[in-house]
């Protein structure tokens, strides 16, 4: 891989991280369109892939530094006490339980899930399916909206309720979400939301619920797949520039996708995994 | 949230359960799970030890106490 090559798939993976459309599946996709000739099956491409996660998490811990110093004081002091009584204390645990159940099924099925990152074909399909996700949470959340007698407009957001109101229950069927989006295809942070929906939040909490929960889970991949990368032959410093774009990258779509959630809906990323899954599935054949 | 020993005991064993494979793992004893190219799986160790962390957190919530919760 060159750097140049590197510098692209560290924007795109930044920039799709954290908007819903599955960076994992344009990283797998992508190469394999433009017809690049390193091999997506390569033992390094995955850890490379994870780096760029780094970086992408990286950016997230700036943007959120204030709220990340209260969680991790709130998770020493609840897990020493024994019992929760400040919201930070809750949001704390409201992550862990949020971030086991992806890590355990990455942990279990590393092996198997590696494979699927060789097909580009598999990719797109999960593309499609991601896109259904996305369109299908936003029909549910349209009924609830009129079950709860929302106002239309951007006020129909006041029916829901903020992350800290989120039951442990609900932060565990947020989690499981999360987990599928060990797929190359399906977006993490598409699903997350999605979740986060479906528990009743407001479409910014859910991101931003999205945006803390996707820290630990990839410092664990890195944890896990970047030690992988320090073998000779591995052009470190391409992958380097690489991550660093994309923590640029990702930083600046996370300011927008806060704003965009102010009143935005997932509609028009579920339109577009549709269309691109389906394209990419076309010229793929 | 509903508390008992016997949960928070359960808890203490999975922990243990956990810490001793991070020890396995560590040691190049097992390799389950784990690709085949390293002796020594250090990354899986530090993961169980997460684990086994986790599940001493959870035995110290689920065991009965007086306070109130949030």
């Amino acid at each position: 891989m060159t750097t140049w090559q590197a510098a692209f798939l560290g924007v795109l993976q930044g920039a799709t991280e954290l908007f819903p459309v599955s960076s994992l599946g344009h990283a797998v996709v992508i190469p394999t369109l433009l017809h690049w000739t390193f091999r997506q099956s390569d033992p390094s491409f995955l850890p490379f892939l994870v780096l760029l996660h780094l970086g992408t998490a990286g950016a997230l811990l700036i943007l959120y530094w204030a709220d990340w110093i209260a969680i991790i004081q709130g998770f020493v002091r609840a897990a020493l006490r024994g019992s929760i009584r400040a919201p930070s204390e809750r949001m704390a645990m409201l992550l862990v339980v949020g971030t086991v159940p992806a890590g355990i099924v990455g942990f279990v099925l590393q092996k198997p899930l590696r494979a699927l990152f060789a097909s580009p074909r598999a990719a797109a399909a999960f593309l499609v399916v991601n896109g259904l996700l996305l369109l299908g949470a936003e029909v549910l959340r349209r009924r609830a909206e009129k079950v709860a007698g929302a106002a239309a407009g951007p006020g129909r957001e006041e029916a829901f309720s903020e992350v800290g109101g989120l039951s442990f229950r609900a932060a565990a069927l947020v989690g499981l979400c999360q987990a599928l989006a060990l797929l190359p295809g399906i977006s993490r942070s598409g699903v997350t939301m999605a979740g986060g929906l479906l528990a009743g939040l407001r479409h910014q909490e859910a991101a931003k619920f999205s945006f803390l929960l996707a820290t630990p889970i990839i410092a664990a991949a890195g944890v896990l797949e970047v030690p992988e990368l320090l073998v000779p032959g591995v052009p470190l410093t391409a992958y380097l520039f690489g991550a660093v774009l994309a923590g640029l990258a990702a930083y600046a779509s996370a300011r927008f996708l806060i704003r965009y959630f102010r009143s935005g809906r997932l509609d028009p990323y579920g339109f577009y995994c549709l269309a691109a899954g389906i394209g990419a599935l076309l010229l793929l054949r | 949230m509903s508390t008992s020993w016997a949960t928070a005991g359960a808890l203490v064993a999975l922990a243990a359960v956990f810490f001793i494979l991070a020890l396995l793992y560590a040691a190049g004893t097992i390799g389950f799970l784990a690709s085949s190219r390293h002796t020594h799986h250090y990354s899986h160790a530090a993961v169980m030890v997460v684990l086994g962390s986790l599940s001493l957190v959870g035995a110290n919530f689920l065991r009965p106490k007086n306070n109130a919760d949030f």
